[in-house]
């Protein structure tokens, strides 16, 4: 293996100032996608998918657990998949490894949840296991083929206007690489992170950058960004 | 990247280590300065080993860093898969989630894309069509 060139400290800093300007056009670029996201139409979602969870049936609605928006995430979990029952596909466990402490997703009135065709003991057991605490239901219907994630993972985004909900906005491949880090998650829902510096259509809630980020075990009620 | 003092002490759970001893034995570090405790590190020499800064990133960069492969993406050796444009010899591995063949054995593919994703072993197994041109909308059971 031949290394790059090793220089001194100046010279270092110098070839990263330069990298730094690259660095830069990516997160503004990054932010720009993000803001036509925000954009985007929204699609109804018109049938009443079931779905399995630790409390028993769950509909679409109780997925949103009483928050604005909802971020579903597709796991190869079940019968035939590799590691089954042990695991879940390594890919998906490796996606669910990485998932950031929800609390500040739910303080931008946001839930995360996981889908998958096992049974709810399975995903019990395999989540106690790995330490993962994220709800994580069972899907019983077409909810897979329908969001496209019926033969590869990925990423749903939703909203909800009273009890009607919307498609709006869908990540998969290496656009799930991404996903588990809290801004990353934000950057790709209806309403984004809601603050105050975003490009965002006129009466999205937003609030100052800052001031309402928490501690995890510190938002208590803390009422999310209201429009 | 640019040499490191090695032997920079720091102050673990078990007590003071060196920057090297951080490595944990592997081939690369990345270490995050969480805001907590400003003290210095005190500098100490060593003849035994070299140690390299390869990348830094703050401020919002930090965003990005909080998932695995955002982390791997900022280390000299980069996620070490074969499609990535790296130096010639750099250590890459095939990694992706294609395979030639189901349980138990399943042999990757050595060529990306190609074999099946994960997600058609279920459903060939459970006898569904192996049509999977129009098989999209029509395997839900």
């Amino acid at each position: 293996m031949k290394t790059p060139p090793i220089v001194t400290q100046p010279e270092w800093e110098a070839a990263h100032q330069q990298l730094l300007v690259k660095e830069k056009e990516l997160t503004r670029a990054r932010d720009a996608l993000a803001a036509e996201r925000r954009r985007m139409p929204w699609l109804a979602v018109e049938k009443d998918y079931a779905f399995d969870g630790p409390e028993g049936k769950a509909s679409m609605l109780g997925l949103f657990e009483g928050r604005r928006q909802l971020i579903v995430y597709r796991a190869f979990f079940e019968p035939g998949v590799y590691g089954w029952p042990d695991h879940a596909c390594p890919g998906c466990s490796l996606v669910a490894d990485q998932v950031a402490h929800v609390a500040h997703l739910n303080a931008r009135d946001t839930t995360l949840a996981f889908v998958s065709r096992a049974p709810q003991p399975d995903i019990e057991r395999v989540k106690a296991r790995m330490g993962w605490s994220i709800p994580w239901y069972t899907m019983t219907d077409g909810f897979d083929a329908d969001f496209g994630v019926d033969e590869w993972h990925g990423t749903n985004a939703f909203i909800r206007d009273g009890g009607r909900v919307f498609r709006t906005y869908f990540v998969n491949n290496r656009g799930d690489e991404v996903m588990g880090g809290t801004w990353s998650y934000l950057d790709i829902t209806a309403l984004g992170r809601q603050e105050e510096w975003e490009d965002s259509p006129d009466g999205y809630p937003q609030t100052p950058p800052y001031g309402w980020w928490r501690w995890h075990d510190e938002y208590g009620d803390a009422e999310p960004s209201k429009s | 990247m640019v040499e490191v003092d090695a032997n920079l002490t720091l102050t673990g759970p078990h007590g003071p280590l060196t920057v090297l001893e951080a490595f944990e034995g592997r081939r690369q570090l990345i270490a995050y300065y969480f805001m907590w405790d400003p003290g210095r590190p005190a500098a100490e020499q060593c003849d035994r080993d070299r140690v390299f800064e390869t990348y830094w990133t703050t401020r919002r960069g930090v965003e990005a860093m909080d998932y695995s492969y955002a982390l791997m993406d900022l280390t000299v050796y980069g996620r070490q898969e074969s499609w990535e444009d790296s130096p010639p010899g750099w250590p890459q591995q095939c990694s992706n989630t294609r395979t030639n063949g189901g349980p138990p054995a399943w042999p990757p593919v050595s060529v990306w894309p190609g074999g099946r994703p994960i997600a058609q072993w279920s459903r060939l197994e459970a006898g569904h069509s192996d049509d999977l041109g129009a098989a999209r909308h029509s395997v839900q059971s």
